[in-house]
């Protein structure tokens, strides 16, 4: 279950992208929880194939979780995390074009079209128009696979994982003898998790693991030996989401060095992230594996000037030595104490270069959260929210005194903030009985508390996603457009736009800037809820 | 205000006072207000959208930021015309009209297909329900008759139900299996609890009918 805001950005995508149909069964499970087909059909009050449809492509695209209970039946559960996702998925092929060219871009579209596709499929299917490319898409395919952009698509994966934890841990908690104690529960509860974990990691390296012949075989006609690709042809594949997250977080790492220090040390950085990209699995590693200063300054290429960024004594420094001081800047290497730490990109140890992914990402958590306070209550508000988050939990007239401003200012400031819920109170009684009407004895306390404003501020940014989602359909269902496109949508229209008169193409054209400038902003909003939700190391499985 | 308590005070630790309990008896108004502060606030609502000063423009965006929108955008348009997009035919009275020919209606838009779907991954009940609807049909049917003959107790009653499915089955063997699931709840009421009195003995019902009448408007008085 979801809360409004996100269950409310889910059925928006759904009916987006599958139709109003759809939408109803998406919100029946978001609002009700796991439900099964006889419920389904009941609180949506459609006809029943319909219901089947939707629930079978939603199963496709990896929305629904189902699982087969003995006391109740197939059982449907909505994913939330994946259903958001696909606000990314323009990126991801993007990413895919950057890196792979053109063909990657092609088979990463279909996959994200249809869910999850054979490999054979995928090819026969880019193949129709040439058939002569299809050794090129085989190859790119191969490529994708084993730099682990492209997963295999288990059983395991598309039962619901809170119930086969529940299940688990039932089976552990029969193993214990006798009278359960807490110890006992809570161990039983981590030994379900870890076995959970593991047959996921299992399940998704089947299929990774065919390439021992592949190897062993000579390399003497490389593109014949591709062809006969080991893994197995009826393993279907999907996008690896996590792994194109990790070009959106180096991405934004090297925009927060940019506007740190400067241009140079983003090349840098840049360099640094692409020495271990091959070895970044996931978002929710602490920190990279590490490089060393000779691997990073192969990387930078001759024309990047890196001697604009510093000002040095001596006239010619060599790339490398540049490349040294530039590590050590980001580093915080002349400010060793703890503030130091939290304000460096990378550790620095002997020669070995880590980024520093879990500092970097607390920071810019921290500034997003500034930024709100800024922007909703003005430069004192901020000034309190540092003070707040830098010394902890302070009552209000030490609040007045340490930031310097009168007492009238701060209160109405502290009751603005805790409504947002960017700070909270604490109280603190003085007498044993907490007697409210005494309220002379009890103390306040406030403090930030970081993981309630995060959470709120995501539950603003999924508002505002919605909201801009809805603004695209009222422009697109204005009378004028909606006659425009209906008119577009016609097969002869079509192929031959002439029949279109120029006042329509006016509007026409009219709306599709619209739509990108809308569009141009959901990226935006996006790229903030990324910082806030994935950036997180710690992703529970209560989340969202 | 704060006499009684000043003894409290004066012996209470620290040299902190507690935030909102500075004011004693708590009758001030909270967030540093006084009355004369409340009685000179505008009692009018707030306006919904209140002008926002200065507003907020789009930024420039680059070549890249708009690529990555028309790949978006293509998701949306591609699926639209993809058989992930459930329609359902529905019959208009509008005219006819000669632009109908070349627009899409439901009819043309794709649908799913077995071989284009892993049935291991799908939930088996609803797989086979979608692709095999004659086949859903029967296992249903006999899975319902079951409990409908545990529950019941009477003979006659009994009789009834299976006559009311066996007519329910007549009923709906040319109309589309889409209606099977809610007609045999429909059917079963219909046939099994309303008694149209012709079975009846008709010798007392005047007597009977009075005497309920008289009961009836005598509730009322």
């Amino acid at each position: 279950m979801a809360d409004a805001e996100t269950s409310r950005l889910c059925v928006q995508i759904v009916r987006s992208h599958f139709g109003p149909l759809t939408a109803n069964v998406a919100s029946a499970l978001l609002t009700r929880g796991r439900l099964s087909l006889a419920h389904l059909i009941r609180y949506t009050m459609m006809k029943p194939r319909t219901v089947r449809a939707a629930i079978l492509i939603l199963v496709q695209q990896n929305i629904l979780w189902h699982s087969n209970t003995e006391e109740e039946g197939d059982m449907l559960e909505f994913n939330t995390l994946e259903c958001l996702m696909r606000l990314r998925f323009g990126r991801y092929v993007w990413q895919a074009e950057q890196l792979f060219g053109p063909s990657g871009a092609e088979i990463v579209q279909l996959i994200l079209d249809h869910g999850k596709l054979q490999s054979p499929d995928i090819i026969s299917r880019l193949s129709i128009q040439n058939p002569k490319s299809s050794s090129l898409y085989s190859q790119t395919l191969y490529k994708l696979i084993s730099s682990a952009y492209l997963k295999p698509s288990t059983l395991l994966s598309h039962h619901s994982p809170r119930d086969k934890r529940i299940k688990y841990e039932a089976e552990e908690k029969a193993k214990i003898a006798g009278f359960p104690t807490a110890k006992e529960l809570r161990e039983a509860q981590e030994t379900a998790e870890a076995r959970l974990k593991r047959e996921e990691e299992e399940a998704e390296s089947v299929g990774l693991k065919r390439k021992p012949k592949d190897l062993i075989s000579h390399r003497s006609s490389k593109a014949s030996k591709l062809q006969q690709l080991l893994f197995s042809d009826d393993v279907y594949f999907r996008v690896n989401f996590d792994k194109f997250n990790t070009y959106i977080r180096n991405k934004l790492i090297e925009m927060a060095v940019g506007e740190r220090f400067n241009q140079s040390a983003a090349l840098v950085m840049r360099a640094t992230l692409k020495a271990s990209e091959a070895r970044q699995k996931s978002v929710s590693d602490a920190r990279s594996d590490p490089t060393s200063t000779a691997a990073i300054a192969m990387l930078i290429s001759d024309d990047d000037d890196l001697s604009t960024g510093l000002v040095s004594s001596t006239k010619k420094a060599s790339s490398a030595s540049l490349v040294k001081d530039y590590l050590g800047l980001m580093s915080a290497v002349d400010n060793p104490t703890p503030a130091g730490k939290a304000a460096s990109f990378i550790s620095l140890a002997d020669n070995k270069v880590h980024v520093e992914f879990e500092i970097v990402s607390k920071r810019l958590r921290r500034r997003v959260l500034e930024a709100v306070a800024r922007e909703r209550h003005g430069d004192d508000g901020v000034r309190i929210v540092r003070l707040l988050l830098d010394i902890g939990k302070m009552d209000e007239k030490q609040i007045a005194k340490v930031a310097m401003m009168p007492n009238n200012v701060v209160r109405p400031l502290l009751a603005a903030l805790s409504s947002d819920f960017l700070i909270s109170t604490q109280e603190v009684p003085r007498s044993a009985d907490r007697n409210p009407t005494r309220t002379f004895y009890l103390w306040y306390l406030v403090h930030v508390d970081l993981p309630k404003a995060y959470s709120a501020l995501l539950g603003h940014l999924y508002k505002t996603l919605y909201n801009i989602g809805m603004r695209r359909q009222a422009e697109q269902e204005e009378p004028t457009v909606k006659a425009v496109l209906a008119k577009r949508a016609r097969t002869d229209v079509a192929q031959d736009e002439n029949l279109l008169s120029r006042m329509e193409r006016d509007v026409l054209k009219e709306w599709e800037t619209k739509r990108e400038k809308l569009t141009v902003l959901e990226m935006g909003v996006e790229e903030v809820v990324f910082i806030l939700r994935d950036f997180d190391k710690v992703g529970s499985h209560e989340d969202i | 205000m704060s006499r009684g308590r000043g003894g409290g005070r004066g012996g209470g630790r620290g040299g902190f006072r507690g935030g909102g309990g500075g004011f004693g008896a708590g009758s001030m108004p909270p967030m540093g207000l006084t009355f004369a502060d409340i009685q000179a606030m505008s009692r009018e609502g707030d306006a919904l959208y209140p002008p926002l000063e200065p507003l907020p423009v789009l930024t420039d965006y680059s070549a890249d930021e708009k690529r990555i929108c028309d790949l978006q955008t293509g998701f949306l348009t591609r699926l639209r015309q993809s058989a992930y997009y459930v329609v359902e035919t529905s019959k208009s009275n509008d005219l006819e009209r000669y632009s109908d020919k070349y627009r899409q209606s439901p009819a043309s838009q794709p649908t799913l297909k077995r071989k284009d779907l892993h049935a291991p991954f799908f939930p088996s009940e609803i797989f086979e329900g979608y692709f095999n609807p004659k086949r859903k049909r029967k296992v249903e049917k006999k899975g319902t008759t079951k409990r409908l003959n545990l529950d019941d107790l009477a003979e006659d009653a009994e009789d009834q139900e299976k006559s009311g499915d066996e007519r329910s089955d007549a009923g709906s063997q040319p109309v589309d299996s889409d209606y099977d699931v809610d007609e045999e709840y429909d059917n079963d009421y219909a046939e099994n609890y309303f008694d149209n009195g012709e079975g009846d003995d008709m010798d007392g019902l005047g007597d009977g009918g009075g005497g309920d009448d008289g009961g009836g408007g005598g509730d009322y008085d």
